[in-house]
């Protein structure tokens, strides 16, 4: 660990920019959602009313957790902010061990640090420092704001604790994932996978939360930060388990450091083919995202039949009492419409965040120096720019088809009709795909600020899941493509919305040719 | 080759600017049919920035910039049909093999000649079954080697093609730049190394922000230049002191040394037979101080 005090300070440095923004994100979400709660609900009776629709609906409690005494003040509130708090701060902390360690070794940086003074684990453990205060800082500035809100100090505690236990939690998971595979992307894709896994097994735990089922929720970091029941119970001694966590992985991850090469995975890179096949930009272009497009397929496949499966039980947590609150409530349509809009909605922000990240694949090939080398080839800009943008558009909407189709198949028995099922993924379809023209367009024009993309998604994230419960402006609701397309089964079918959208992708790619087709090339 | 020659590279008063930083600063570069071209100069005088333009990747603020007669910017499908490039700093997909970004690069180009695929494999010693990222800088550069020089282009834009090869390895691209030359093909041979310059190239462009100072071939050059005399005499040379074009006169003992222009060199050879001669050294300048004349003369 010789030198780690020095390497923290390089990568406070490298990263310091990027952890405040998001943590500011994350306590001014943190204070503002504590202080509309009582703008939204005026009586402890609509309070009750809310948090009891919220229990009712299996999709609401599937992402956000269930609420045990109803006439908590956090409520549904709480538990929605609590989850984009942890899932930000997971993403952000995965980010900082992945950038400090892998990350350095693949760029060849580490051997610059190998030559002088510096301990064989202290790269590691200088990202884990700054991923571990990372997250007791977000942690422990989050109670303020949530006190400061006007939400009991108690459960502000518990939350804001909870939360850096998630951080934790995803830095000693990320320490273990970056000594698996000695490429960084392969790495992310494990731990990502992770989060992924981790986020289903919560979910499956809070929607049978009455049942012994409940179990797996327990082990997910994402679960047992719900099992503090922050204003719902308040309770501490979960927060053992991200420590344990951390205590275990540790010492492991340090173990396969130290017995690895400088730039190895544990699995070692085999020959590969001497000759190739490749020979056109669009079978580059898909052979660079063909592993992280099949494991999004998968992933919305399993989710898909998942999603399908529980709808069921739904009806099973029906009664007629309940039907009637729903519909006092203002509710639309059943709650299996209801419940398969939601799912539509969710599935087209992950089709869109894939949909993102195939774009900049564009501008990650221009910044890491391979375009010089195609772009030296008859291979035209158009061509280029096409062979990644096929694979977002065509990508994208597979992705949904995939969600959709799934979702239907599963809920075969008691279904309203196949297609009428399905059609929530696809209605959202337009959406995705002017948030793949957006993000064309800023490659195109704003190269330097490429990663707006994510920036886009987050907003329209933000302002799909919060902004009802903020009470966001009508206009500032209305910016976000996805609050356009028709939330189908529940609402009829919006054609003229549709088109409207396709057309505008159509005029954003078209702005996106030309200034691709224009500007200086590579811009690093 | 029988035939007229013609310019294959030309470029004319081309300017280019990056927000305040003036890369190019009215460049006038011209390369013929057949011959290989040196592409001299310092780092940041914008041997890379030329390279681009005229591969179609940087728009030029004003000038012209042609390849084989045709539009740089706008007509690239044609050009890129008959060149090859080697970047400055090669970075390749870190999941493909080297023997895959070869194949791929080849047949983007649309001209994968197997056979002289393998024989350049072998020449250069390259493993092609290698994931890219595990390859070394210098079997990084011989993997962008083997991709342009197996091609059947008429253009060669080389940008520093020995960077990070061993000598053995300079020794087989030099080898093959000359087949290249022999076969009637154009190399723009961009480097800082003079002395790979120095071997290959039939003319030299010396770039110092972003303006070509001189061209010319190296004989010609020399003839501007001074060459280097080393002599030890018998008796005193007092007439050396006020010879013109003689310049960094130092004694030791009856050990001489000094330069002097093309003009007086006969005139101050002369004096030093005067005197009588135990010994004469005396060599042409290298090309480093051409180099470094140009560069700082002009600081």
């Amino acid at each position: 660990m010789t030198g780690w005090r020095g390497l923290v300070r390089l990568a406070w440095r490298r990263d310091r920019i990027m952890i405040g923004v998001v943590l500011v994100c994350i306590w001014l979400l943190s204070y503002y959602s504590a202080s509309v709660v009582p703008t939204l609900y005026s009586t402890t009776d609509e309070l009750v009313a809310a948090n009891s629709a919220a229990n009712l609906s299996t999709g609401v409690v599937a992402m956000y957790g269930h609420i045990y005494n109803t006439a908590s003040v956090g409520g549904v509130a709480a538990n929605k902010v609590a989850m984009l708090d942890f899932l930000t701060l997971a993403f952000l902390v995965i980010a900082i061990v992945r950038r400090h360690t892998r990350a350095e070794e693949e760029s060849g940086r580490f051997e610059l640090l190998g030559a002088t003074p510096v301990g064989r684990l202290a790269p590691l453990g200088a990202a884990m420092i700054l991923a571990v205060g990372t997250s007791a800082l977000s942690g422990v500035v989050t109670i303020p704001a949530l006190i400061a809100g006007g939400w009991p100090v108690a459960g502000s505690i518990v939350l804001g604790l909870a939360q850096a236990g998630v951080g934790l939690s995803f830095a000693a998971l990320t320490a273990i994932a970056v000594q698996l595979s000695s490429s960084y992307r392969a790495c992310g894709a494990w731990i990502f996978g992770a989060l992924g896994l981790t986020f289903i097994l919560r979910m499956l735990g809070d929607v049978s939360w009455d049942k012994p089922a409940r179990i797996i929720g327990w082990f997910s970091p994402l679960g047992w930060a719900q099992q503090t029941r922050y204003y719902d119970g308040d309770r501490a001694w979960p927060l053992i388990m991200p420590v344990a966590l951390l205590v275990v992985a540790l010492p492991l991850a340090g173990w396969l450091q130290s017995r690895r090469d400088l730039g190895a995975g544990l699995l070692a890179d085999r020959p590969g083919p001497a000759s190739g096949k490749l020979g056109t930009p669009l079978g580059l272009a898909w052979r660079l995202q063909r592993a992280g497009f099949i494991g999004w397929l998968i992933t919305f496949v399993i989710l898909g039949g998942l999603f399908g499966a529980i709808v069921d039980t739904i009806g099973g947590l029906m009664t007629g009492a309940a039907t009637d609150l729903l519909s006092k409530l203002g509710g639309v349509g059943s709650f299996n419409d209801v419940y398969l809009t939601l799912v539509g909605v969710m599935g087209a922000f992950g089709a869109a965040a894939f949909g993102i990240g195939a774009v900049l694949r564009l501008r990650s090939e221009e910044s890491a120096g391979h375009l010089e080398s195609v772009l030296a080839t008859p291979v035209t800009r158009l061509k280029f720019f096409w062979s990644h943008a096929t694979i977002a558009f065509v990508g994208a909407s597979v992705l949904m088809a995939a969600i959709g189709l799934t979702m239907s198949a599963a809920h075969s028995k008691g279904s309203s009709g196949f297609w009428r099922e399905a059609s929530p993924a696809f209605a959202h379809l337009p959406a995705v795909w002017v948030m793949i023209g957006l993000v064309l367009v800023a490659v195109a024009w704003l190269p330097w600020f490429d990663w707006l993309g994510w920036g886009l998604l987050a907003a329209v994230v933000f302002i799909g899941e919060l902004g009802p419960l903020m009470n966001l402006p009508e206009w500032v609701q209305k910016i976000s493509p996805f609050s356009d397309t028709p939330k189908v089964p529940v609402e009829a079918m919006n054609w003229t919305t549709e088109v409207v959208l396709t057309a505008i992708t159509v005029a954003l790619v078209a702005v996106a040719v030309v200034g691709y087709r224009r500007r200086g090339m590579p811009v690093i | 080759m029988v035939g007229i020659v013609t310019t294959v590279i030309e470029t004319k008063n081309l300017t280019k600017s990056f927000g305040r930083t003036r890369a190019l600063d009215g460049l006038d570069l011209s390369v013929e049919q057949g011959e290989v071209h040196g592409f001299l100069g310092p780092n940041g005088a914008g041997k890379t920035t030329t390279i681009r333009v005229l591969l179609g990747l940087l728009k030029a603020d004003g000038g012209t910039a042609t390849l084989l007669g045709a539009n740089a910017w706008t007509d690239i499908e044609s050009i890129h049909r008959r060149i090859a490039y080697v970047p400055g700093d090669v970075t390749l997909w870190p999941n493909l093999t080297g023997g895959e970004v070869i194949d791929l690069l080849g047949r983007l180009r649309g001209d994968l000649d197997k056979d002289r695929r393998a024989a350049l494999l072998e020449r250069f010693d390259l493993d092609p079954t290698k994931k890219c990222r595990s390859y070394s800088k210098g079997n990084r550069q011989k993997v962008a080697l083997v991709a342009a020089l197996s091609s059947h282009a008429e253009v060669f834009l080389l940008d520093e093609p020995t960077a990070g090869l061993d000598p053995l390895m300079e020794a087989a691209f030099s080898e093959v730049a000359r087949d290249l030359k022999n076969d009637g093909r154009t190399i723009l041979l961009s480097s800082h190394i003079l002395s790979e310059v120095e071997r290959l190239s039939d003319r030299i462009s010396i770039i110092r922000a972003g303006k070509i100072v001189e061209v010319g071939t190296l004989s010609e050059m020399r003839k501007l230049h001074t060459t280097n005399i080393a002599a030890v005499v018998r008796g005193p040379v007092p007439s050396l002191d006020s010879m013109p074009g003689v310049t960094g006169l130092t004694r030791d003992g009856n050990h001489i040394h000094f330069a002097v222009d093309p003009d007086n060199l006969d005139a101050a050879i002369v004096a030093l037979g005067a005197a009588g001669l135990d010994s004469l050294l005396s060599e042409p300048p290298t090309l480093e101080q051409l180099f470094l004349a140009k560069y700082e003369g002009a600081k």
